[in-house]
């Protein structure tokens, strides 16, 4: 028979044939000094790579694990929507806190209920805005960012007798940097309050 | 009593039954790290590696279906992770090599307590020499490689978990093997590097 080429003695070394074919070539190489020749340098291949020694697991490596699995085990049961109870919990804290912090923060920096421009632009000048027609006044002003609520309308009737002065007091108390864009766009005799 | 195959434990484990996937992760998880030790080098992300594939294994106990072998299933998912772990340090390997070319493999520490210093030197380059010619190798010959040679994994099953024909792989081993003989020379004569 003829002599095993070099990748049918690879394939014999490592153990990659079977059936016929691996006992054709353990009968060839019985026979064989020259194959058998061949193959011991495969099996000094086999001892060399064998002193590449495995790595060992961390001593924490188990630890580790235990703690992943408890985490993926508690994410396991997800509560409705994906998220546990405790979440929920945790996002309700949340909101109470933010809107605990914006009651706070409106309490120390300005009225709780803030008048419309319309009603707090009062113009000493102009006839347009005298007091009396302050209720009819939104136009003067961008009518998708100010609307005039019934209630906020039957206000400013409230404070039909109320003088120029007081109106302009009341707007100094007013957060002047946070409106600045909406009094930039009322008529002139308004915008000397805005700077 | 018999040892109880990987099969009949992950059918427990599928129900429920915690103390089964104890017992898989006592037999797998040395294999696992040292797989991914060979694969990646990194010996922490090595066990990150290991320990997502038992996460994964756990995870998807409920959908495990018992039509390929466990170790089968087991090593598809590490070599995936593996592989993708290696492509995504591809930018950093040049560099990588450069930092810490001859660090001391963690092998180190587990391995006999009293070799002389000479021995231990030369014991310590001629795995780095075998290291890096099997790192060298192009992913999916190290795979078969480390597959076939450290994790004893015959080669029906490496077709499996790479996902080739088995013909592909018997040639991705000869080729892998070959080239290891060609670089390895100076430690197949017997010489000291």
């Amino acid at each position: 028979m003829k002599c095993l080429d070099q990748e049918q003695l690879s394939a014999y070394a490592h153990r990659l044939l079977e059936g016929r074919e691996e006992e054709t070539a353990t009968a060839h190489v019985d026979a064989c000094p020259r194959c058998r020749a061949a193959l011991e340098e495969y099996a000094r291949l086999d001892a060399v790579l064998d002193e590449w020694k495995p790595s060992e697991p961390s001593p924490w490596f188990d630890t580790r694990l235990r703690q992943a699995l408890a985490a993926s085990g508690t994410r396991r049961p997800a509560g409705f929507l994906g998220l546990a109870w405790t979440r929920w919990v945790a996002v309700g804290a949340l909101a109470l806190l933010v809107g605990v912090g914006v009651w706070a923060w409106r309490r120390a920096h300005g009225p709780a209920v803030v008048p419309p421009v319309a009603q707090r632009v009062v113009p000493q000048k102009s006839p347009a805005l005298q007091p009396a027609t302050l209720a009819q006044a939104p136009t003067t002003a961008s009518p998708s960012r100010i609307k005039q609520a019934p209630a906020k309308v039957a206000h400013a009737k409230a404070r039909e007798n109320a003088s120029p002065e007081d109106d302009l007091r009341e707007l100094e108390d007013y957060d002047l940097i946070a409106n600045f864009e909406i009094l930039s766009e009322l008529p002139h005799g308004a915008k000397k309050i805005a700077k | 009593m018999a040892v109880e195959t990987d099969l009949d434990l992950m059918l427990r484990v599928r129900r429920g039954d915690s103390e089964s996937f104890g017992e898989l992760l006592r037999r797998y998880r040395r294999p696992l790290v040292s797989y991914f030790a060979r694969m990646v080098r990194d010996p922490a992300l090595a066990e990150d590696l290991a320990q997502e594939v038992f996460l994964r294994v756990y995870k998807s106990r409920e959908r495990y279906r018992p039509d390929a072998r466990f170790t089968t299933w087991l090593y598809r998912i590490a070599t995936n992770l593996a592989l993708n772990a290696l492509r995504a340090r591809k930018g950093e390997v040049s560099s990588d090599s450069a930092a810490q070319p001859d660090s001391e493999p963690p092998v180190e520490r587990f391995a006999d307590p009293q070799p002389s210093v000479e021995q231990r030197l030369i014991r310590i380059d001629r795995e780095r020499l075998i290291r890096q010619a099997v790192e060298a190798l192009p992913e999916n010959q190290r795979a078969a490689v480390i597959l076939h040679k450290y994790q004893e994994v015959d080669y029906r099953q490496i077709a499996d978990v790479l996902n080739v024909s088995e013909s592909a792989v018997k040639s991705l081993l000869f080729r892998a093997y070959e080239t290891l003989r060609g670089r390895l020379e100076p430690l197949l004569k017997g010489g000291q590097l």
